[in-house]
């Protein structure tokens, strides 16, 4: 932590882009990508995400929207279509990629493990999304942050005229307008590896101690370049490692800023401005909600929406009376009607606290009904964890915190498939990823002490069968 | 992660004394048991010069802890925040005590206004402690037939929330259905009873454990819910069952214990792979041929 105010000190502008700048595969290609641009250090305006190799698809489409955008920038707006802005856009979009399953464009929910758990791989376009949570916890919030976060970072991916006219446009139903600063940032490696990847940003700094230095060191030059053949060398090592590996790698090669991960002990920097995120406050009633919502879109009509819910009917958020139905079911139904008018470019995720409904089952039967999907999260009671401490005594990083049920899932419910699974599924919360694996019960080794005893009295109680052995052993001996 | 094995009677005493940060106590009674005794738990644990507003509902009598006495029989919520705001610690005010500020229940707040309400007296130098009386039916609107009950929501707000429950050697269910046809048995209300305490983390996990507690000694007492020990089967099971002998001797369940099952030698990798060779009589070996080995 002490480190990284350091680095705030030392680095100028290109810290801040760093930041955004994403990537699964940072803290390997970040060195060698920084070592190639400083020599060009002004050009802060070029395809910096793009330029990452392997990248086959959307590559074209970055000339593409890079074209746009100096046509923005440069001219009018209005030079492009609106037809092709639209059409063009879904195409070269970071953020978007087909289904696995159904191969309709998808998008990241900003947790690798949810996108997983979808079946799509991500969240399908004009679909949304309620996470429900069993108990009083706040594990629900950690996905809505990262939700927000990955349409931010999806924004910035083109560098900083990412700012001005980007790809995505986040809105949020909310009046905690703290939100902003809460956002976690793109996790960078471990703590040895920003170090040293800090390290090799001063180093390659054009400063004047790093002049001298280099002028008292002739060899540093040298030094460097060898650096950069090692990096080299392991960048190709990398790369036959990952073709001899499954598919999965394969595609995050070809979508390589479909996802990131979030560290939520970070934050983003510099926070979400207005122009990439806008809050609408929840109370207004349902119809000037939706005015406000579907100009927002259209304001934004070149981007994909990501729209956020968050704690829905919190009684602190929350007035009473928006628990009626009158009132909440126009809000949700008009919401999800402007998802399906714009479903090319929008999804939706929202989060609710059912504890405080859960003995009105008709009223949360009537909330999930107008969501595509539907995830409980459960999470584990007090002797559970006790239970689960003490059979994962000696990895306690193995502890999961909860239950995850999956109620419905989007597009496939709507088919008519089932896709009801209780139990089977289990979260756990870290500082750098929220995990989903697949749930099974640790077997508890308490008594082990218990069956060694078994087993020796077992051993001393059969004695005949021993001595048969040892007749076979002389007799091998023979 | 170590939160789970912290010493629960540290945790009551804790809680007890305001030292565990709190802006929300509810205790939780029935008929069968007031929370009055826990509350005077409180008053014995903390400090002297804690300023204690008490806020009543029930009784005009004035304790004789409180500090300040606010009688809010027939007062709307607005009403009575406005008789509450000049008791509690001022905003503009640089280090201020702790306050304490005691309802004698909840009841008679709608569960409308209740978060409103909680939200407005709540500050980081406010603890407030409070009853919710269970065996008080609740009316509320049919507008609010969605929202969660106050009894739901009181409990979703809280930090921590102590149900009280009587010690008696009655069985519980029998003990819900004579009072709820108003018959109440002898020896309730007594300074000895349980308590059920939840206390809720800054995540939201919520940690459950019950005291017995003595408010007469002031003496507390952990109480593990002991789990049904499992039943071994017992020759005694069998008796009286059948008229046939189901009884196993002890001799014959040493037999039964050695007899190796089937899966059990699958599980048993020790020889695995080896190739066992018996010889026989008429196997002719050569001890001389290196190569004539058997294995």
């Amino acid at each position: 932590m002490s480190f990284r105010k350091r680095g705030e000190v030392l680095s100028d502008g290109n810290a801040a882009r760093r930041n955004i700048v994403p990537g699964g595969m940072i803290p390997r290609d970040m060195p060698s990508r920084n070592n190639a641009q400083r020599p060009s250090g002004a050009i802060s305006r070029g395809p910096m995400g793009g330029a990452a190799p392997g990248r086959v698809v959307p590559n074209i489409g970055n000339v593409h929207r890079d074209l746009k955008g100096l046509h923005i920038s440069g001219r009018t707006a209005q030079a492009i279509p609106q037809a092709e802005a639209s059409s063009g856009f879904s195409a070269v979009h970071p953020g978007i990629r087909p289904s696995p399953a159904t191969s309709q464009q998808t998008t990241s929910t900003g947790c690798t493990d949810l996108d997983k758990l979808m079946g799509h791989s991500g969240f399908p376009l004009g679909c949304s999304l309620l996470i429900e949570e069993e108990s009083t916890t706040d594990f629900n919030s950690i996905l809505t942050k990262v939700y927000a976060s990955q349409g931010i970072v999806h924004n910035r991916i083109e560098g900083s005229h990412g700012f001005k006219d980007g790809n995505t446009h986040l809105i949020v139903l909310s009046l905690n307008h703290h939100l902003t600063k809460e956002l976690p940032g793109v996790y960078k490696g471990s703590r040895k590896d920003i170090k040293k990847s800090k390290i090799a940003q001063e180093q390659s700094k054009v400063t004047v101690s790093n002049l001298l230095e280099s002028q008292s060191k002739s060899n540093t030059s040298a030094q460097r370049n060898k650096d950069l053949k090692i990096a080299w060398r392991y960048g190709m090592n990398d790369d036959s490692a990952k073709s001899e590996s499954s598919r999965e790698v394969d595609q995050s090669e070809t979508y390589p800023d479909y996802n990131h991960q979030f560290d939520i002990t970070s934050t983003l920097i510099p926070a979400p401005t207005s122009n990439e995120i806008s809050f609408i406050s929840p109370l207004l009633p349902a119809a000037s909600v939706l005015s406000q919502m579907e100009s927002i879109i259209k304001r934004h009509n070149s981007k994909l929406i990501r729209i956020l819910l968050p704690n829905l009917l919190h009684p602190a958020l929350y007035p009473p009376k928006m628990t009626q139905l009158h009132e909440l079911i126009p809000l949700l139904h008009g919401l999800r009607s402007l998802l399906k008018k714009y479903k090319e470019r929008c999804v939706m995720l929202s989060t609710i606290s059912t504890s405080l409904y859960h003995n009105q089952p008709l009223f949360t039967a009537q909330i999930e009904q107008l969501f595509d999907g539907v995830i409980v999260l459960e999470p584990f009671g007090q002797e559970m964890l006790q239970f689960l401490e003490r059979a994962y005594k000696s990895q306690p990083n193995k502890i999961q915190h909860g239950l995850v049920h999956i109620k419905k899932l989007p597009v496939f419910s709507e088919r008519g498939e089932m896709h009801v699974s209780k139990s089977e599924w289990a979260f756990k919360n870290g500082r750098k990823r929220f995990e989903i694996e697949e749930w099974g019960i640790p077997v508890e080794d308490e008594d082990d002490s218990n069956k060694k005893n078994k087993d020796s009295s077992m051993q001393k109680a059969r004695p005949p069968q021993d001595e048969h052995q040892q007749s076979h052993t002389t007799n091998l001996d023979f | 992660m170590a939160s789970t094995n912290n010493n629960p009677k540290v945790l009551l005493k804790r809680t007890f004394s305001l030292k565990e940060q709190s802006s929300l106590i509810l205790c939780t009674d029935t008929m069968a048991q007031s929370s009055r005794f826990v509350v005077e738990e409180f008053l014995d644990n903390i400090p002297d010069e804690m300023p204690i507003v008490f806020v009543s509902f029930e009784t005009p009598n004035r304790p004789k802890y409180a500090r300040q006495f606010i009688d809010a029989s027939g007062k709307t919520t607005q009403q009575l925040v406005a008789a509450l705001q000049p008791y509690l610690p001022q905003p503009q005010e640089q280090a201020p005590k702790m306050h304490l500020v005691i309802f004698d229940t909840f009841n008679y707040i709608g569960s409308e206004s209740l978060t409103q309400f909680i939200s407005t007296i709540a500050s980081p130098f406010v603890t407030i402690l409070a009853t919710y009386h269970q065996s008080i039916p609740a009316w509320r609107p049919a507008e609010l037939q969605n929202y969660p009950t106050a009894i739901q929501l009181l409990q979703f707000i809280a930090n921590t929330v102590i149900e009280v429950t009587p010690k008696t050697s009655i069985d519980e269910d029998d003990l819900d259905a004579d009072l709820s046809r108003f018959v109440i048995p002898k020896n309730l209300n007594n300074p000895t009873y349980y308590i059920t305490l939840t206390n809720k983390r800054k995540s939201g996990r919520a940690i459950k454990n019950k005291f017995l507690i003595n408010s007469k000694t002031h003496d507390y007492e952990y109480v593990i819910e002991k789990q049904e020990p499992v039943t071994d089967e017992s020759p005694e099971m069998f008796e009286g069952l059948t008229t046939f002998n189901l009884n196993t001797s002890e001799k014959q369940k040493l037999a039964k214990d050695q007899v190796e099952l089937p899966y059990l030698e699958a599980q048993s990798f020790n020889s695995g792979g080896a190739i066992v060779y018996e010889f026989e009589k008429d196997d002719d070996y050569d001890e001389e041929d290196p190569y004539e080995d058997p294995f």
